[in-house]
């Protein structure tokens, strides 16, 4: 749920991490956590068990310029993954305006990364929310392990919604592919709020030139 | 509700409550938050970053709380309070979509934080029900024309910056 400050020129985007548990969620945040310089972001918040399994929701939060003339923020959340912790899953999707599904690329959890998938689809319904009008993207993680599926074949599985998305290889443990996912899915939310807003602005000039011609 | 916004106006009123409302209850800090944890208003001694890191686990503590009324077939709990050896938090919903957190050192009184509370509410909750209804570009009378950079990431790595190993 996207919010502006006119006053304050902030805006304030929240993004989802979603997958199966143990697919490397918490670890694209921790990398991002210590790539990211100083002043733009927060401390990294984890809501964890005593194994240091997501329990509730990690969060951080980082700022940009990327909106000319506003300071624009960024909040990222993981989900746990393991299927007991689905209300919490749902209570964390609300309000998200962008997503990044990160799937563990080895062959013997390809059958969790599908139900994570459907998962999704069905805890965005509950709030009226589709894949096909929300902008999100895939990481393959876990890129450097053996046993692996090839990325056309997670493409295969996982990439055939109404819309075509991105998808990146990863590997969250050195950071590779890390940054790429934040900066595209960055871009996506972006690019969806500016052209609602546009549609928005030209809607509120239509109709005053209606009123005007009425009067 | 989908995205929203506050312009100037709105944002002076907002903040002129939750002040008069730490003055009234000898409060330490207040905020009004949506329900993913962005702040709308804020006063007191708490800041950026620790701010967004409270009202993120706010809106979740209160969130979980909304479920677990919904477990309870209870119509609703409208406020939380967690008490502190030095200092409670009180949280109350405003307007369905909305919450306001205050965080008061043990001298001040609790009744005395819902009284003000509650009285804050029924000065803001209509703005605030107006607000949640318009559309970004519905709140301001000359909208500003949006736009990013394309040709450049939003979190670019920076040489000094990124780690031996960052991605690509």
């Amino acid at each position: 749920m996207s919010f502006v400050s006119f006053g304050k020129r902030e805006i304030s985007f929240k993004i989802v991490y979603y997958g199966p548990p143990l697919s490397g969620k918490t670890t694209n945040l921790e990398h991002l956590h210590k790539a990211i310089p100083q002043g733009a972001k927060g401390p990294m918040t984890m809501l964890s068990t005593r194994e240091d399994r997501t329990l509730y929701f990690d969060f951080l939060p980082l700022q940009s310029s990327a909106i000319k003339g506003f300071d624009t923020k960024f909040q990222l959340y993981t989900v746990p993954g393991q299927p007991v912790y689905n209300e919490t899953r749902r209570i964390v999707l609300n309000g998200a305006d962008g997503l990044v599904f990160v799937a563990d690329s080895q062959w013997d959890v390809m059958e969790q990364n599908v139900d994570s998938f459907e998962n999704l689809k069905k805890n965005l319904g509950t709030y009226g929310l589709s894949l096909a009008n929300l902008p999100y993207i895939l990481q393959f993680n876990k890129r450097d392990l053996p046993n692996i599926a090839p990325p056309h074949y997670m493409d295969f599985l996982l990439n055939r919604g109404e819309k075509r998305v991105p998808c990146f290889e990863s590997v969250a443990t050195d950071g590779t592919g890390v940054r790429t996912s934040l900066n595209m899915i960055a871009r996506l939310v972006m690019a969806n709020f500016i052209a609602e807003y546009r549609m928005g602005v030209a809607s509120s000039a239509a109709r005053e030139q209606l009123a005007v011609k009425d009067a | 509700m989908s995205g929203y916004a506050i312009d100037k106006g709105q944002a002076r009123i907002l903040e002129t409550a939750v002040f008069d409302l730490v003055v009234q209850s000898e409060a330490e800090s207040a905020m009004i938050i949506d329900a993913t944890g962005s702040v709308l208003a804020h006063t007191g001694d708490v800041h950026d970053p620790i701010r967004d890191t409270i009202s993120a686990l706010a809106a979740g503590s209160f969130a979980a709380t909304r479920e677990l009324a919904s477990v309870l077939r209870e119509p609703g709990f409208h406020a939380i309070h967690h008490q502190g050896q030095k200092s409670s938090i009180y949280i109350h919903s405003i307007a369905e979509n909305f919450l306001v957190l205050v965080i008061f050192a043990n001298r001040a009184t609790v009744g005395l934080v819902k009284l003000y509370v509650t009285k804050m509410i029924e000065e803001i909750e209509p703005l605030l029900r107006i607000v949640s209804q318009q559309g970004p570009s519905s709140t301001v009378a000359a909208p500003p024309d949006l736009d990013f950079d394309t040709r450049r990431d939003p979190f670019a790595a920076h040489p000094r910056h990124a780690t031996p190993t960052a991605s690509p």
